[in-house]
């Protein structure tokens, strides 16, 4: 196993060759420079499962920072890719597992100079070798570069190797570096830390936060979650970006709404901004949606309505490049700059401009009372619903419990996690059943939509219309087949136990 | 993982060159290889420079605890079992011990997943251990010197096999050491080329390769473009896909 060491400086590696000279012949051999361009996902995907990808030249390289596993493959040349842009095989199937649909985008183009020394022995064998490799990002910022002193064992010789690790340790300054660490370390050379994004909320509130703090602590986070977004969504790079985005504003509208009663009048004169942005983002993510699903919209017609797909998807493109035309308008513009600017400033730490006439109460007393209040009316609501009910009253419960679920992960801190973990996962139950309903419901309405819109009786048209009849008729077989399956979900959920456990969960 | 000997009954027909430099060749494109050296001569360890491990006898190789004995080369995915002057004695050992062993291919097995290929370079001679080799190698690749005597050598290995009922179909040919200058060699060359256990590529005889025990590194390390290295490179395909390797 290769040990590396970072170096502070030239004389210790003098030293350290002399004392090894002493023992062993020293080959010195230069090495080629080599530029590496490392990727991630904006969310840093893969380093979570403690992989790294590199590219050398056309070669790609997906390495285990933990164990020794590399898999390789041919990529794209760009700056950003995906993972269907890989040439099939181990890695194309691991970066596609792990990605899924957002882009790979390069963090940081890395070139690595350096030497090599073989240490021989009497017989002139290579018995052991030292690597250096000066490591330095390519950019604007010239930071420092990094030097790594690396030991490379030769198998079968161990003695060789252990007395040179103990030269090493001998001179006594330089510091183990394990890869995660060396990987870490080129990163920040091109100011990226790792995982410095994540799109899941995870906000720690102190028990003793009165209620001002904390909403300004969760809108400074919801705002910067916005700000992370926004580049990305209007550069177009993935899909995610533009859901990150709209998540953050979605979870910002829910907690003002949901504690109006108790934030200062000044907060309202946002809402409507929010409301603007959630307008001006909603038609090209719900495009988005239809786009990601076509493979799943192809599969439920069959052979010859599939023309009529295409060309339908065809359309849908062309309307999202309208759509993000405006949508990139609005967020590129002076009412959108302004809107951040002043929402930043109102939630930031030092403000104490604005009175709060309940900012002093303890958080975690008010979470409790919405909490469950929220708790209530869904065990209410969902208990009403029966086969006659109309589809309205599923949308509304699942709207009630998207609110719950918002305020659970704002206050989460104040709760016991495994109890909420267990709670979260019978609600994710509930609110996958009535999101499959819904969302069935919206592509049904604007499938009717389209097919209404549709101009003139031309082919293409016709082509079109009969396709979304087929997918229409598909949706609808799929939709009674969600409702029929919501009383036993709404059953399980609603169980004495589940109630009983989340009340003491309140506790 | 793969097994590919490398022998000849006749000695100085270039089966160490051949073991050193196809092995290094298959290490350069990608497979992970080992070497062992059976010969007690021990000619492959001397052009990697490599002496065995103090504790390292042919009683540890056949009873299967090879691993701890193996050394990394120069090379990267090149790696060699060094021979022993004990291996001499081999056929005394197997014939000792024949019931209690696990065979060749046995002692092999537990390098299954760290080796694609496992090449053997094969003590010239017609004994216990060359039926042994014959038996457990994949591939056998014979280099034969183009001359009558060299043929009638090919035939007697061909009748060994049939002996030990094993499919001819996995002994390889090529000429070795040939020169353009004899006539003997050309004649017998066109003679026996067409032959289906012949491959194509012909290793000729060249300075570089013979120059090996002064630079004592495969020919391809020398110069990596060399005449001699590209021989071994065209050979090396042939093997591949004959062998199908890959």
């Amino acid at each position: 196993m290769h040990t590396t060491y970072l170096m502070g400086s030239q004389e210790l590696l003098e030293t350290l060759l002399e004392q090894a000279g002493q023992i062993y012949t020293l080959r010195e051999k230069s090495r080629r420079v080599l530029v590496e361009s490392y990727y991630d996902t904006y969310d840093w995907r893969l380093y979570e499962k403690g992989w790294i990808l590199y590219r050398r030249g056309k070669a790609l390289t997906l390495s285990h920072l933990d164990y020794e596993k590399n898999l390789t493959g041919k990529g794209p040349q760009q700056k950003i890719f995906f993972p269907e842009g890989c040439e099939d095989g181990e890695l194309h199937d691991e970066l596609r597992a792990v990605a899924d649909i957002r882009a790979l985008i390069r963090l940081a183009e890395v070139r690595s100079s350096g030497k090599v020394w073989d240490l021989l022995n009497g017989d002139g064998k290579t018995v052991v070798r030292l690597r250096l490799d000066v490591y330095a990002c390519h950019g604007e910022r010239a930071a420092e570069p990094l030097t790594a002193l690396t030991l490379c064992p030769l198998r079968g010789y161990e003695k060789p190797a252990a007395r040179v690790k103990m030269l090493i340790d001998g001179i006594g300054v330089i510091p183990f570096c394990s890869r995660r660490d060396l990987f870490e370390k080129l990163m920040r050379q091109a100011d990226r830390t790792p995982c410095d994004y994540c799109s899941k909320y995870d906000l720690s509130l102190s028990d003793e936060s009165t209620l001002r703090v904390a909403v300004c602590k969760i809108c400074r986070y919801l705002a910067l979650a916005m700000e992370c977004n926004v580049d990305g969504a209007i550069a177009d790079i993935d899909s995610e970006f533009l859901h990150d985005f709209r998540v953050a504003i979605r979870r910002t509208r829910s907690l003002l709404s949901q504690l109006k009663k108790d934030i200062p009048e000044e907060v309202k004169v946002f809402y409507e901004e929010l409301r603007w942005l959630g307008c001006l983002t909603g038609p090209v993510r719900d495009l988005d949606v239809y786009l990601l699903g076509r493979k799943s919209y192809q599969e439920m017609v069959p052979e010859d309505l599939q023309e009529g797909i295409s060309l339908f998807f065809e359309d849908l493109i062309r309307r999202r490049q309208e759509r993000r035309k405006e949508m990139v308008q609005g967020l590129t513009s002076k009412r959108y700059r302004i809107f951040m600017e002043q929402w930043s400033s109102f939630f930031a730490e030092n403000n104490g401009q604005c009175a709060w006439v309940r900012g002093d109460l303890l958080c975690r007393d008010v979470a409790r009372k919405r909490i469950g209040k929220r708790f209530a009316a869904i065990i209410r609501r969902g208990a009403a619903i029966d086969q006659h009910s109309a589809d309205e009253a599923l949308h509304r419960l699942r709207i009630h419990c998207k609110k719950l679920r918002y305020l659970l992960e704002f206050f989460r801190s104040f709760y016991d996690q495994e109890e909420l973990k267990f709670f979260l996962g019978q609600m994710k139950k509930l609110q996958n059943n009535l999101g499959e309903f819904n969302d069935i419901s919206v592509q049904m309405s604007m499938l009717v939509d389209f097919r209404d819109g549709l101009s003139g009786r031309n082919k293409r048209s016709i082509k079109i219309a009969a396709s979304i009849g087929g997918l229409l008729a598909e949706l609808a077989r799929r939709h009674g087949k969600i409702r029929r399956r919501y009383d036993e979900t709404f059953a399980e959920f609603a169980s004495k136990d589940t109630v009983r456990r989340f009340k003491e969960l309140l506790q | 993982m793969k097994i590919i000997a490398m022998y000849c009954s006749k000695g100085g027909v270039g089966k160490t060159a051949t073991a050193v430099n196809l092995s290094y060749t298959a290490a350069r494109k990608g497979f992970a290889s080992l070497l062992c050296d059976l010969d007690p001569q021990g000619a492959s360890s001397y052009y990697f420079r490599i002496r065995p491990k103090k504790k390292f006898n042919t009683a540890k190789l056949l009873q299967g605890k090879a691993e701890k004995y193996i050394r990394g080369t120069d090379y990267d995915d090149l790696d060699l079992l060094p021979a022993h002057f004990s291996h001499r004695n081999f056929d005394l050992f197997l014939d000792r011990e024949k019931d209690a062993l696990p065979g060749l291919r046995g002692m092999l097995e537990s390098l299954e997943g760290e080796y694609d290929l496992v090449f053997l370079d094969c003590p010239p001679n017609l004994t216990l251990l060359s039926e042994y080799i014959l038996s457990a190698a994949d591939m056998v690749i014979t280099p034969v010197i183009p001359t009558t005597l060299s043929m009638i050598s090919l035939e007697q290995l061909l009748k060994l096999c049939r002996k030990l009922d094993l499919d001819i179909r996995k002994i390889h040919a090529f000429f070795s050491m040939a020169e353009k200058r004899k006539s003997m060699h050309l004649s017998v060359i066109s003679k026996y080329k067409k032959h289906s256990i012949f491959m194509r590529s012909i290793i000729g005889y060249m300075a570089e390769i013979e120059k090996m025990g002064i630079h004592r590194m495969p020919v391809g390390a020398v110069a990596a473009g060399s005449a001699a290295q590209q021989a071994y490179e065209r050979l090396w395909k042939e093997v591949e896909k004959r062998g199908q390797l890959r």
